[in-house]
């Protein structure tokens, strides 16, 4: 985003002729050619002007910045106490004076104004063609210091295509979850039939299907995963990870963010939940009430949101956010809500609000209609204020069923991927490598998985999870026992 | 205890009734305000809405209760004191439609207490001169005032829930119809086709929507296929580990996509299943088994037995009982296990986006949401495809809404 | 005071339906009464009308000389006890029977104290004690009943209403309630309301039933007074089991004539010219060995102690009782057999309507 912007900033920029700076000796790099990158090394003599780097690039040779495309920026400045993230952990890898580079705050590459040689590997090339490279050094105002002089550079390591992994592990470990699965029905069936239950005989072949569907297709992911969580599998070892011991978890656990998105995920769950009963109950206990004109119309209409897909209804509220959108064209104001951390965690949990409350509403109606309209009567009779009629009767009442639903609720919003991902993508930034400022468990494994590629350590976070859901699934398993025994 | 008494005592005009109730509930939306204003940043906003909640709630803590004359007049006072500031504010202001909407709920509920506590019934009974034949008019005239009072409060609510939820329905259809990709601009301002021009006659569109009905339609079918057999064996059968066999089916349900997605995400990598229907069909099927187990399993157990015990003893045998007796009974519910799965699969969004990298194997969801990346998004052909996909959608949710929920409660509460 | 007046009391429900046409019924202080009426008669309504369930279309209700048309249900200071007993499911049976004491506003709150003695008193003269703790759902019909009884009487209500309190219950248990509340009934000496379709429930409970059909009142009296002296042919047919036989015809100079039939009125009737329903009790029908009027046995009902014939003349059918200790007819009339058969008795009636 900041390096979009950066690159809208400096189109609009005029190019000047203005050489202050020696033109940058670039040279690529001898090694070994990777994957879809072409490494730079690059000379430069230190020149107090110059603020910044830019690395330009396009397909064809180009004398202007206005004819390419802006592929990094590194800044000049000072670099003390800054991190030295290792390569692979961030977009693309750079090394100053042969050390991996320096990173501020927002992932930026900063070099030490004394740097003479510095290099970068940068991602994103189309393999098989001529890429123009340039380096341009820049001033303060984004105004080119010296002339632009790409380098030709190609890389053809992605035209051999990785070969296929091997499939043998992933389909032994299958096929031997099958037929243990296959073994432990043929015992209880046997079992079944030493005890003389032969009626049931059939029973365990109808089963079968989808109980070794779920166990090769649920059971062996999760066996894998945690296996996963204590590898060193990353997007470039896929297939020949090795095991790393407690790693992994030693990252996560030491890992910044871990409290924060911790408690994130839970004031998100626990927020949703609570607010989809309250307003759900509230919607029920309105539309519940006897002699209300429009009835169907209003309880259609307030279905809407549970009938709409999710994805579309979340992408929609996003666009009615937008600094021109909807919401702040009535409200008077431009406000950018999901560019502050603030406002963008309680704007996704409000739009996650909007759109669980139908089905807890819907939920509660039908309790509600279960209800015994005498039991009011009676109460009515005894003198009970119907303050006193919702508080004592209706809400007990209403408990074997909203418990259940709101633990349940209370996990399925843990686990909301979609809200949180469309609306902000875990943004706003907050430090590198770590979650977002909105970001919950499961959407920063996600970005950790398939945004920086290292799956064994989004599997460990996913343990993490795993281990939380357990938590939370017992509770649920012994409260909705417990209410239904006294329902 | 007297009669005259109990008619006084049990006497409280319908005004005052409705008073108590709605007070708090118009400072719980002026709280609500406050929240906006503080989201705002208007100072002036702020300091107004929060002296509007103050007031309303000192006003709900000073109600008269027929007994003390002074806690009318100190009533007035505050209602009085609310209406010319929300009114100063109302003029002081640029009037945009928040402000208006926020103004009113200080203004509205001030002004009625004061109306009502100044003349009617209310006002007599508030200063303390009730007789029993004032109080039993009232409580006759209680009968027919509070009724209508109280259904104006329902529908004042319940039309606010209703414009939170249709608000962003009808923003997106304008959207769909307006030119070019502006966000603002106000609602039925310009009309034009171009953006379902632009999806329904490109062929991207289509693309993902055939995708996405050979994903739907083939987790339905290998759904079912696993789900209506398991879910009878549960129904009728008595078996060893069918307790244990249910809790683990139970247990699932709460593990969705995005807790195995990495693992899930490697399986298919090296089985060569990413960007393919299969994958995700194979995917979809199993995370939405157990619900349509369950589902299917209280379909059954709600077709008698004696049904079934009447063909065995006609000659048919047990896979021919299921077949020819409980499966054609059982349709709708199969039906409607079916439209679940489908609708599921049809809606599914995480799976889908990480399993399918090429935009040649997007579903519709993650090519919706491929139309509004960080830069560059075409919010009219977004809103475009997305009424074409919704209404088909909400037009199944809507009316097969009690069955899917009964479906979906079977999950959650019966588990 | 604690009777109650229904006077000129009307309710016509939104859709148009007349539930109760103009009633007036006054109940005494201590009195039981049973308002008896087929199902849909009204009845409930009136019951709902008094508890203030409902809103009176016109006329008045007073309670203890009171009017209480408009005050709300719970000012009324009644006891119910629902047909479907309306425990509250989520609460103890202690608690449900102290609820009311609790959460009763508008001054009529009961101390702690209070609370217990009456809760005590109730448990033991409902022999709830065991059933304290238990949930409504664990207790049987008849402790369920004897809860709900409770709960209404804990309240010391100036009337009891009871809306087909039994009908939940199965018969044994239903014969034993019904003592039951008698007994109840006899010790507290509260004026009870009990609505009830079943005649039996009425004769044996209450000290005057009211009977009601089509919304309007038949007839206010006694049981046994309603029974021996129906106010009109309804209140004939619906008390007594088998009904009371009715034959539609015209009285004559001391005959009745209707169709084929005809018969010699009783001497207390004879009086009576022009059309009229003719209506004798089954017990009540006798043979005589000359005179009479000659019926056929169309069919024996023999339930052991007693049997019911069916009897045919000219095209009407009467039921005639037969009682081992001495009935009107013999058990040994077979079918198709031919008997004398005089319905001149003292205790029959002749109806306008």
């Amino acid at each position: 985003m900041k390096r979009l912007l950066a690159a809208l900033l400096a189109m609009a920029t005029v190019v000047t002729a203005v050489t202050a700076a020696e033109v940058p000796g670039v040279s690529l790099h001898s090694g070994e050619p990777e994957y879809r990158r072409i490494r730079i090394d690059v000379a430069v003599n230190p020149d107090s002007d110059v603020e910044a780097y830019e690395v330009w690039f396009a397909g064809q040779a180009f004398q202007a910045r206005s004819e390419a495309t802006l592929h990094s920026i590194l800044r000049v400045g000072s670099t003390a106490g800054l991190e030295q993230p290792r390569p692979g952990e961030s977009f693309d890898d750079c090394w100053s004076d042969g050390e991996p580079a320096h990173r501020d705050e927002r992932g930026m590459v900063v070099i030490a104004p004394e740097t003479r040689r510095w290099s970068c590997s940068l991602t994103g090339m189309a393999p098989g063609v001529d890429q123009w490279i340039a380096v341009v050094p820049v001033d303060g105002d984004g105004s080119a210091l010296s002339a632009v002089a790409p380098i030709v550079a190609r890389t053809d390591a992605s035209d051999e295509r990785t070969p296929p992994p091997d499939t043998r592990p992933v389909l032994y470990a299958l096929g031997s979850i099958v037929l243990s699965a296959i073994v432990l029905l043929s015992y209880l069936r046997w079992s079944d039939a030493r005890r003389g239950r032969h009626k049931s005989k059939l029973a365990h072949i109808y089963v079968a299907p989808a109980l070794v569907a779920l166990a090769a297709l649920t059971f062996y992911p999760i066996l894998y995963g945690i296996w996963l969580a204590f590898t060193n599998a990353d997007q470039s070892r896929l297939g020949d990870e090795v095991f790393i011991g407690l790693a992994n978890f030693t990252g996560v656990f030491t890992s910044p963010g871990l409290l924060r998105v911790t408690l994130f995920t839970f004031i998100w769950a626990f927020g949703n939940t609570a607010a989809h009963v309250v307003f759900g109950v509230v919607l029920a206990l309105l539309l519940n009430r006897a002699g209300l004109t429009g009835k169907t119309a209003y309880r259609t209409i307030l279905l809407l949101p549970w009938a709409i897909p999710a994805y579309i209804s979340v992408l929609t509220w996003n666009g009615m956010l937008q600094p021109d959108g909807f919401v702040n064209a009535m409200l008077g104001t431009s406000i950018d809500f999901i560019a502050n951390a603030g406002s963008a965690r309680v704007v996704v949990i409000l739009v996650n609000i909007w759109l669980g409350i139908s089905f807890m509403m819907m939920m509660t109606s039908g309790a509600l209609q279960a209800l015994s309209k005498d039991m009011f009567e009676a109460a009515e009779i005894d003198g009970v204020s119907r303050w006193d009629q919702l508080r004592y009767l209706t809400l007990p009442n209403l408990k074997s069923t909203l418990v259940p639903v709101s633990l349940l609720g209370f996990i399925w919003s843990f686990n909301m991927f979609n809200t949180i991902y469309l609306m902000t993508r875990g943004g706003p930034y907050v430090g590198f490598g770590e979650p977002g400022a909105t970001d919950i468990l499961v959407t920063y494994v996600y970005s950790v998985a398939f945004e920086s590629g290292h799956y064994g350590i989004a599997a460990a976070w996913s343990v993490l999870i795993f281990l939380m859901l357990i938590g939370f699934s017992a509770v649920y398993v012994k409260k909705t026992r417990a209410t239904e025994a006294t329902a | 205890m007297n009669g005259q008494g109990i008619a006084v005592r049990w006497y409280v005009p319908a005004e005052i009734q409705v008073l108590r109730v709605w007070l708090p509930v118009a400072a719980l939306i002026n709280a609500f305000i406050v929240g906006a204003e503080v989201l705002r940043a208007r100072e002036h906003g702020m300091l107004l809405s929060v002296a509007g909640l103050a007031a309303l709630l000192l006003l709900r803590a000073l109600l008269p209760d027929g007994r003390l004359p002074w806690k009318r007049t100190a009533a007035l006072a505050l209602a009085a004191a609310g209406v010319l500031a929300g009114l100063w504010s109302l003029f002081a202001i640029e009037l945009s439609f928040f402000n208006f909407w926020s103004n009113t709920w200080l203004v509205f509920p001030a002004g009625i207490a004061l109306y009502w506590l100044s003349v009617g019934p209310a006002a007599s009974w508030a200063s303390g001169a009730s007789d029993s034949a004032a109080a039993e008019s009232g409580l006759a005239r209680n009968k027919q005032v509070l009724p209508r009072l109280e259904s104006f409060g329902l529908h004042t609510l319940l039309l606010h829930a209703i414009a939170v939820v249709i608000v962003p329905v009808i923003w997106i259809i304008d959207i769909s119809f307006s030119p070019g990709n502006v966000l603002g601009g106000a609602i039925g301002d310009a009309f034009t086709l171009e953006h379902y021009e632009s999806m329904l006659g490109g062929s991207q569109f289509w693309l993902w929507t055939r995708n996405s009905v050979i994903v739907a339609i083939g987790t339905t079918i290998v759904g079912l296929l696993l789900a209506i057999p398991a879910g009878y064996a549960f129904s009728r059968y008595d078996f060893a580990g069918r307790k244990g066999s249910m809790f683990v089916f139970m247990l699932v349900q709460m593990f969705p996509g995005a807790i195995i997605l990495v693992p899930y995400f490697m399986v298919m990598k090296t089985l060569g299943l990413l960007n393919t229907s299969i994958g995700l069909i194979i995917a979809y099927s199993v995370t939405a088994l157990p619900l349509c187990v369950w589902m299917l399993k209280g379909f059954f157990d709600s077709v008698p037995r004696a049904l079934e015990e009447a063909a065995l003893l006609d000659g048919c045998t047990q896979v021919e009982v299921f077949y020819r007796i409980v499966l054609p009974l059982s349709l709708p519910a199969v039906a409607m296990t079916a439209l679940f799965s489908f609708l599921a699969a049809w809606n599914e969004f995480v799976l889908a986006l990480v399993f399918n990298t090429s935009n040649e194997s997007y579903t519709l969801p993650v090519g919706l949401a491929s139309l509004i990346p960080t830069v560059g998004q075409q919010w009219g052909d977004f809103a475009a495809a997305s009424v074409v996909v919704s209404i088909p959608v909400v037009i199944m949710f809507i009316a097969f809404q009690r069955a899917l929920i009964q479906g979906l409660s079977a999950g959650a509460v019966k588990g | 005071m604690s009777d109650v007046e229904f006077s000129k009391t009307t309710k016509i429900y939104d859709d148009g339906t007349h539930a109760l046409d103009s009633l007036e019924l006054k109940i005494n202080e201590g009195e039981f009464l049973a308002l008896l009426g087929p199902s849909g008669c009204g009845k409930s309504t009136a019951l709902r009308l008094l508890a203030g369930l409902e809103d009176i279309t016109s006329g008045e209700i007073r309670i203890g000389g009171e009017r209480v048309n408009d005050l709300p249900a719970g000012a009324r200071g009644l006891g119910m006890v629902f047909q479907s007993y309306a425990l509250y499911p989520h609460m103890s049976v202690r608690d449900n029977l102290e609820f009311g004491l609790r959460r009763a506003k508008g001054g009529m709150r009961v101390d702690e104290a209070e609370i217990a003695r009456r809760v005590d008193e109730a448990t033991e003269m409902l022999d709830l004690g065991m059933a304290l703790g238990k949930k409504p759902k664990d207790l049987s019909g008849g402790q369920q009943q004897r809860v709900a009884i409770g709960r209404a009487l804990v309240r010391r209500p100036k009337v009891l209403l009871m809306d087909e309190p039994l009908s939940n219950l199965d018969a044994k248990l239903r014969n034993r309630m019904r003592f039951e509340i008698r007994r109840l009934h006899e010790m507290h000496g509260t004026t009870t309301v009990y609505v009830t379709h079943d005649q039996i429930e009425a004769m044996t409970l209450a000290d005057r039933i009211a009977i009601i059909a089509d919304g309007k009142l038949q007839q206010h009296a006694k049981p046994l007074d309603a029974y021996n002296q129906p106010a009109n042919s309804f209140v004939g047919s619906f008390l007594g089991t088998p009904a009371m036989n009715l034959v539609e015809g015209e009285a004559h100079n001391g005959v009745f004539r209707a169709g084929d039939l005809s018969f010699d009125l009783p001497e207390h009737l004879a009086g009576w010219q022009g059309p009229g329903i003719f209506g004798v009790r089954p017990e009540d029908v006798r043979i005589v060995d000359s005179g009479g009027t000659r019926f056929r046995v169309g069919g024996v009902e023999r339930l052991g102690g007693e049997a019911i014939y069916h009897l045919e003349a000219g095209g009407h059918w009467i039921k005639a009782l037969w009682h081992r200790s001495g009935g009107g007819l013999s058990s040994a009339a077979e079918d198709h057999a031919e008997l004398n058969v005089s319905l001149a008795v003292p205790t029959a009636v002749i109806f306008e309507d």
